[in-house]
């Protein structure tokens, strides 16, 4: 089911974290690249599908810096749940070569439409524009799960719909979130229990979001299970201090896909038949236990949905 | 927490040399092409100096992320098409460098162009009356008042240079700036601003280095025109 809003693009809420201007201006080099793609390489199309045919080798880009789900290590080698699938993956397709190249996430998604990547890993959710652009395989690579942040005292509420009715302020989420999809897909679904929903434009909100739910300026935010280990409960985290006023519980997960170039059809069906693979036999689910600390896909509570909430 | 900047230190320094290899590459070939330019530029040819002008135009006019992505995807698919050469998979410092080359070939070659037509016309006059030839004269009275006119605006540019290592991490160039990003990710950020210190340390050591390399070169120049007269620029 989908939401009647569209946006165009967004990241997931690990990935949003990874804060910076880089993504702002990438979205100017996107621009710039598609001019490019149409000057340049006009023959791009063609020579995509001629690639499908012919080359066997396979240009896998990944997120440089999205730790756990794909990032370089500390000498530099690809690393992290997405990696780890996409090396199950080529162990089940012996016809097919991989090589890896970690860039940052707009430039992934740019060197998919111009055809210089075959598989994109981003940790990114489905919207309908992103299957517009590019070809999605019929199986998600993973899971991202929901998780709710509040105080101690709202700590018996634990679906979105309860905080809707309970009035809490959600915190602003960052513009292009994926959370921010999230709530509008919520909203849809709930018109007589909407949840108030801000945008900004602050880069920090998704981490200083903890503070603010902490020192109440609002009542809940929308974070990864990592985050609030990571943040709160570790010694070191910077709101350490919050750990007995912050409650966290999960309430959610939504699939995670990658993506494919356009004109890589023959691929899709080997590559999304490994997947179902190493879904239907646990790997997915063993690869998610050791990356994130827990089996996301048992939070999905129906499949055949992208968005799954309480 | 300073323990903790300083502990980050070592993590970051190795990554120091993949900015200093871009940043070295640039320099020489973007060097070279502002040669190129500027002679194209005080050329007789009206077509050359067109071509060079328009080239420093179309440079200046282009932000530099932008540049980087038309290189990066742009490049390989031209360089197939035309010599038939795949250079798709090529190690991504080489579309860094070239990003840069031609920015800087475009922003020094502006620099030694004005910096040429500093210098007094009436020195190569005097060159041809000594007897010196044209190249005798370029190499010996102006090319290093050139030089030492363009100094300054060298430093600067080299100080930018090594800052763009962010923009270059978009394309998978992990320098130290990457690095940083990276480290950042890995630990959720929760130790943003150390690790961003720790960086900011290793910029201020480098930069002072730079300034202090620059300014001491500019000083023993100085010291070759200063003394006997100021023979450079015009007073």
């Amino acid at each position: 089911m989908e939401s009647p809003v569209q946006p165009t693009s967004y990241q997931s809420p690990r990935e949003k974290a990874i804060l910076s201007r880089r993504s702002f201006i990438g979205m100017a080099g996107t621009a710039a690249l598609a001019l490019a793609t149409g000057a340049l390489t006009g023959c791009s199309s063609e020579a995509s599908g001629a690639s499908d045919t012919a080359g066997k080798k396979i240009t896998v880009a990944f997120t440089n810096a999205g730790y756990p789900t794909a990032y370089l290590d500390d000498s530099g080698n690809p690393a992290g749940y997405e990696i780890d699938v996409l090396k199950r993956v080529e162990a089940l397709l012996a016809d097919y070569d991989f090589s890896y190249e970690g860039v940052d996430q707009i430039a992934v998604f740019a060197g998919l439409s111009s055809g210089k990547y075959d598989v994109g890993l981003t940790n990114s959710f489905w919207t309908p524009k992103r299957a517009e652009t590019y070809l999605t395989p019929s199986q998600n690579i993973g899971v991202s799960v929901l998780g709710f942040l509040t105080r101690k005292e709202f700590a018996d509420i634990t679906t979105l719909e309860q905080a809707a009715k309970a009035k809490l302020r959600l915190a602003p989420i960052t513009a292009g979130d994926g959370n921010y999809f999230v709530v509008e897909d919520y909203n849809s679904k709930h018109p007589d229990a909407q949840i108030e929903l801000t945008a900004t434009d602050d880069a920090n909100a998704f981490t200083e979001a903890f503070g603010w739910v902490a020192e109440k300026r609002h009542d809940f935010t929308l974070v990864p299970l990592q985050y609030y280990d990571a943040l709160v409960v570790d010694e070191d985290g910077p709101y350490h201090q919050y750990k007995d006023i912050l409650a966290f519980s999960i309430i959610g997960a939504t699939k995670t896909w990658s993506f494919l170039a356009k004109g890589r059809e023959s691929f899709e069906a080997d590559y999304s038949g490994a997947l179902k693979q190493l879904k239907d036999d646990g790997t997915l689910a063993g690869l998610a236990k050791q990356w994130y600390g827990i089996n996301n896909f048992e939070y999905l509570t129906d499949d055949s949905q992208n968005y799954n909430y309480l | 927490m300073v323990e903790q900047i300083l502990s980050y230190l070592p993590k970051l320094l190795p990554y120091l040399f993949v900015t200093l290899e871009y940043v070295a590459f640039s320099l020489l070939f973007g060097s070279l092409l502002a040669a190129l330019l500027t002679s194209a530029k005080l050329s007789r040819f009206r077509i050359l100096r067109g071509l060079a002008f328009g080239f420093t135009t179309i440079m200046r006019c282009t932000p530099s992320i932008i540049l980087l992505f038309l290189v990066f995807y742009g490049l390989p698919p031209l360089v197939r098409g035309v010599f038939g050469i795949d250079i798709e998979h090529w190690d991504v410092v080489v579309f860094v460098s070239t990003t840069f080359t031609l920015f800087l070939g475009a922003s020094l070659s502006e620099l030694a162009r004005s910096a040429f037509q500093s210098v007094d016309s009436g020195q190569s006059e005097a060159a041809a009356c000594v007897g010196m030839n044209r190249a005798q004269a370029l190499r010996r009275i102006i090319v290093p008042q050139v030089f030492y006119l363009m100094l300054p605006n060298m430093g600067n540019t080299l100080q930018f240079l090594i800052k763009e290592g962010s923009l270059a991490y978009m394309i998978g160039l992990i320098d130290i700036m990457g690095r940083a990003f990276i480290m950042n990710s890995t630990s959720m950020g929760a130790h943003v601003l150390e690790i961003y210190l720790a960086l900011a340390l290793v910029f201020w050591v480098l930069s002072l280095a730079i300034e202090r390399g620059f300014s001491l070169l500019e000083q023993r120049l100085q010291a070759g025109y200063g003394k006997r007269g100021k023979r450079g620029t015009a007073p």
